[in-house]
């Protein structure tokens, strides 16, 4: 807020790549095993940058994943902040965690926010439900592993700190 | 005393978390009842279709490639299909004018209504729900366009569904194959009614509450019968794909495949000429289209 981010650019990217892979079409099984693409740039960046990418960024980035996705409006956006609050008051620790340990717990709020989503369309009239909704919480844990150093990567080239 | 900002650097993330958290559970809980947030998320449409027009360039350029590639004589040939396929549905299409003309006077002869035939509107699919639960697609006409909600959609093969959601340019059409969509429908052989409703899967329609006695056999072709006020009669909507009566149920469990190709289309039909449910409130009178 008083220094201006720097390589901010980039960090925007990201979000936009990930709320097109987010909605890209895919066929048959894969569509359920899409990782959750905006978690994972979430996660990245709230380590990363976790003095200026706080809850609220994430609330609004929610809020455009509802949008996006004819969600239930406020079912991403709330996961998304409590995910966020998690990451604000640990950060320091989980900066600590190796790769694994971080895909571990972005397995769990993978599952957590697959939860909420059931919880918030099931309240809003939509019943169905396959096991296959679960897929996300292995695709995105793995996602992370290949994901993380290459932003990281990136991060350092396009010097954005 | 100054109030304090909300978002200063000192309000703590305790209190963001309450705010930001409170506001998304009031939109989860009451978001679709409230006909203020409903409207805002028909106006959202414009900040989603940048979105979805980019994720959609790279099949545009592959359609676009293929057919700057594409050799002569493949043109050549498809050009000859066309032109058969021309002929056959001119052939086709004397028979219909002579059976219309005859179905107008049989219809004069019995004192009822003239059927209007339906205009329509061509339409491309724009996107896909990503949530592979949700038979919803997005096509790329809005109100700009005459769309309104509860609007019927086509393709060349049967019923699509119909239209949920209208924003300017792009319109959000939840399939007949949606859990949350059901279709009064009749069995063209023996004019039978029934209800046949989405069962989540893409390729499989069921039909409700049909009497065990009834008479309903596998290939029976189900056309929509009008009677819900919302799709216009005669649309071919399934075939039915199995039968099965067990002795101990009072219903027979009766399955559909939708004849429309939900999965693959890339062009629909919005179809005019039916004016709008009375009892959808959410239609503007500026979206009824004149027909």
């Amino acid at each position: 807020m008083e220094s201006p981010i720097h390589g901010i650019w980039f960090v925007v990217v990201t979000i936009l790549a990930a709320f097109m892979l987010a909605i890209t079409p895919i066929d048959g099984v894969m569509a359920w095993a899409r990782p959750d693409w905006p978690l994972l740039i979430c996660a990245y960046w709230l380590l990363a940058l976790s003095d200026r990418f706080g809850i609220v960024s994430c609330w609004v980035i929610g809020l455009m994943q509802d949008i996006l996705q004819s969600a239930v409006l406020g079912q991403n956006a709330f996961a998304l902040v409590v995910i966020a609050y998690i990451f604000q008051v640990s950060y320091q620790r989980l900066r600590m965690f190796g790769v694994q340990r971080q895909a571990a717990l972005l397995a769990l709020l993978e599952l957590f926010r697959i939860l909420v989503d059931q919880w918030a369309q099931n309240i809003n009239g939509v019943t169905e439900t396959h096991w296959l909704i679960f897929l996300p919480v292995v695709t995105t844990s793995l996602t992370w592993l290949v994901l993380r150093p290459v932003l990281q990567r990136m991060q350092y080239v396009f010097g954005v700190d | 005393m100054a109030i304090k900002p909300v978002f200063s650097k000192n309000s703590s993330v305790g209190e963001r978390l309450l705010l930001l958290g409170g506001i998304a559970l009031v939109l989860i809980l009451v978001g679709q009842r409230l006909p203020f947030i409903v409207e805002l998320r028909k106006q959202s449409s414009i900040v989603a279709a940048p979105f979805y027009w980019l994720v959609d360039v790279p099949s545009r350029m592959t359609g676009d490639l293929r057919e700057w590639f594409s050799s002569r004589n493949d043109l050549m040939a498809e050009n000859e299909r066309l032109r058969a396929e021309s002929l056959i549905l001119k052939a086709k299409l004397q028979k219909f004018i002579e059976l219309r003309a005859e179905n107008v006077r049989l219809r004069e002869l019995m004192n009822s209504a003239e059927r209007i035939t339906d205009t329509v509107l061509v339409s491309e699919v724009v996107a896909v729900a990503s949530d592979p639960s949700r038979h919803q697609i997005m096509v790329d006409k809005g109100s700009r366009d005459g769309a309104y909600v509860g609007q019927p959609v086509i393709d060349a093969n049967g019923l699509v569904g119909q239209i949920i959601e209208v924003g300017k340019m792009h319109s959000r059409v939840l399939m007949i194959t949606d859990s949350a969509h059901a279709v009064p429908v009749r069995v063209s052989r023996n004019g039978l009614r029934a209800i046949a409703e989405g069962t989540g899967l893409i390729d499989e329609l069921s039909l409700a509450h049909v009497a065990a006695t009834t008479d309903i056999q596998v290939g029976d072709l189900l056309v929509s019968s009008g009677l819900g006020g919302r799709f216009p009669s005669g649309y071919p909507v399934g075939e039915v794909s199995e039968v099965t009566i067990d002795p101990g149920k009072p219903f027979a469990e009766v399955k559909a495949r939708p004849l429309a190709q939900l999965d693959r289309s890339r062009n629909v039909l919005l179809v005019f000429g039916q004016q709008p449910d009375v009892n959808s409130v959410d239609t503007h009178p500026d979206q009824i289209p004149e027909s």
